[in-house]
């Protein structure tokens, strides 16, 4: 099934032109990430499957409806790049905000289970300001999950990060998010490598419109994990990728 | 330092001083009375005192909860009604500029000798600053979570009362920090102006009768008064956002 689909997507702010014609197919359960300079219009396009956003011209669906609809059905999680979290809130507490305003009880996991699973079992009653960046960009993402969305949305979630923890992130989210599940993701990221080891496709936008420059199907066995990083095969994915961003920023 | 330790030194060194001063320069009692003096008349007349401060404090109250009603609301209204800021705007400034014991007087002579002048003076004292710190607050609110409620469809109550709300209480209670005491003060001024009740009317009556003891006396109630209104606050303060000061510490 078709998670996210969008046509000839174009969304314009005033005179800028952020997006250009984007044609996009997501199937259900399929990761795919989004790479490509600052300002090509990334996070405008995660935000139109959102439904923060409207396109100026073009259609999108999610699951067949358009994006408000499965907001209401509280099927769209987003993780956005700046950590979504009230400060007066514990953690756990953060993580029961979705809850309550979804009034759904938990998917899969209890808010306890899932912090626990992230790691964060010590950290429950822990205030948002007491947490280190890389705690709360977990307790982020479990806010946009706990609830089980079909969709998940991920704004560059651990792109504030020093490498080492961005590559323990990484692992941990390959490992207790995504092996197994059967969730549509959307990824931003400014990391190649990050893009690799997360995706079934990358894809590489270009800037000014934003357009849809070119696809790669990631071909790597999963579970994937810190030997998949050294393995040839994502070594080579990973230069092409790059061969392909220095072309498209040096004009080709 | 432990704060308490800091307010217990304070209080017993106050008297000190004052002792030491009368000790030093003997002044005549009617222009620095000793604290014996001051106790009892507080002891003596701890009726007459207790009276007068009942109406202050209701006076106070009563203004800043009205106060605090017209501030919230407007500052709720602010936040969902465009236009509404800009057209309030130039009252507010009026409100907060004005001279209070300029209006406080006419106030007197319009309304006469009833509550009202007292309340809408303690109102004018203490609105702007919880008008202020309530709408910068709702304001304050992060967009990426007004934006994380909007994709989880929250109805507008639930980003109001979960988010919004939760993000103004501190500025709510910063305001609480200047404005309460705030109260106290200005329903002193107002009867100080006209009242035949309450502390500000006894320092009026002990100023005309040359009686330094009871002006000291009420100066002592008045200033307790004060303190723990802005104690209280910053009690609650405490309690509610221990995150805060887990934080700072
Ligand atoms: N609300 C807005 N109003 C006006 N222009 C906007 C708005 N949002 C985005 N833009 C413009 O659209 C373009 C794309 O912005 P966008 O934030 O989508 O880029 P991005 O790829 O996410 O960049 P980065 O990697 O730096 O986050 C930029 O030129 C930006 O200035
Ligand atoms: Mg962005």
């Amino acid at each position: 099934m078709t998670a996210i689909m969008l046509t000839a997507v174009h969304k314009w702010f005033g005179s800028v032109h952020a997006l250009c014609n984007i044609n996009l197919k997501v199937r259900e359960g399929e990761f795919v990430s989004l790479i490509g300079p600052s300002g090509c219009g990334k996070t405008t396009l995660l935000r139109i499957v959102a439904g923060l956003e409207k396109p100026s011209n073009g259609e999108v669906e999610t699951f067949g409806y358009p994006p408000l609809e499965l907001c209401k059905r509280h099927e769209i999680g987003v993780a956005f790049q700046k950590p979504a979290l009230l400060a007066s809130r514990t953690a756990l507490n953060n993580v029961m905000l979705t809850l309550e305003i979804t009034g759904r009880k938990n998917g899969a996991k209890s808010p306890q289970e899932i912090l626990n699973d992230f790691g964060l079992g010590e950290f429950l009653n822990s205030y948002p300001g007491q947490l280190s960046g890389g705690m709360e960009q977990r307790v982020n993402i479990a806010c946009a999950m706990i609830h089980n969305p079909k969709i998940l949305l991920m704004d560059e979630p651990f792109g504030a990060l020093d490498m080492m923890t961005r590559d323990r992130l990484s692992e941990w989210f390959e490992k207790k998010v995504l092996f197994n599940s059967n969730k549509t993701v959307l990824f931003i990221t400014h990391s190649v490598p990050e893009a690799i080891f997360h995706s079934d496709r990358v894809i590489v936008l270009s800037p000014t419109p934003g357009e849809i420059y070119m696809e790669f199907t990631i071909n790597l066995p999963r579970p994937r994990n810190r030997m998949t990083r050294v393995s040839d095969c994502f070594l080579e994915y990973e230069r092409k990728i790059r061969e392909v961003l220095y072309e498209m920023v040096n004009g080709g | 330092m432990k704060p308490w330790k800091a307010y217990l030194i304070m209080m017993i060194s106050l008297p000190v001083f004052w002792v030491i001063v009368i000790g030093l320069f003997h002044p005549p009692s009617f222009l620095l009375p000793p604290p014996k003096l001051v106790i009892r008349v507080l002891a003596e007349d701890k009726g007459v005192f207790w009276h007068h401060t009942k109406i202050t404090l209701i006076g106070a109250l009563t203004g800043y909860a009205v106060s605090n009603f017209i501030a919230v609301g407007l500052s709720i209204a602010f936040i969902y009604v465009n236009w509404l800021e800009d057209f309030f705007t130039p009252w507010t400034v009026v409100i907060k500029n004005v001279p209070f014991v300029a209006i406080a007087s006419i106030l007197v002579i319009t309304l006469g000798d009833t509550p009202l002048p007292r309340i809408i003076i303690v109102v004018l004292v203490t609105f702007f600053p919880i008008l202020a710190n309530v709408t910068k607050g709702l304001k304050s609110v992060d967009q990426v979570l007004l934006d994380r409620m909007q994709t989880l469809n929250a109805s507008k109550w639930q980003v109001f009362w979960k988010v919004r709300w939760s993000s103004a209480m501190p500025y709510y209670i910063a305001a609480h920090e200047i404005a309460f005491t705030g109260s106290i003060i200005g329903a002193i001024v107002a009867e100080w102006l006209f009242a035949r009740e309450g502390l500000g009317f006894l320092i009026v009556r002990s100023m005309s009768q040359y009686r330094t003891d009871m002006l000291f006396a009420v100066t002592l109630i008045a200033s307790a008064l004060s303190v723990c209104a802005y104690l209280s606050v910053k009690l609650i303060e405490k309690r509610i956002y221990r995150w805060r000061k887990e934080i700072s510490s």
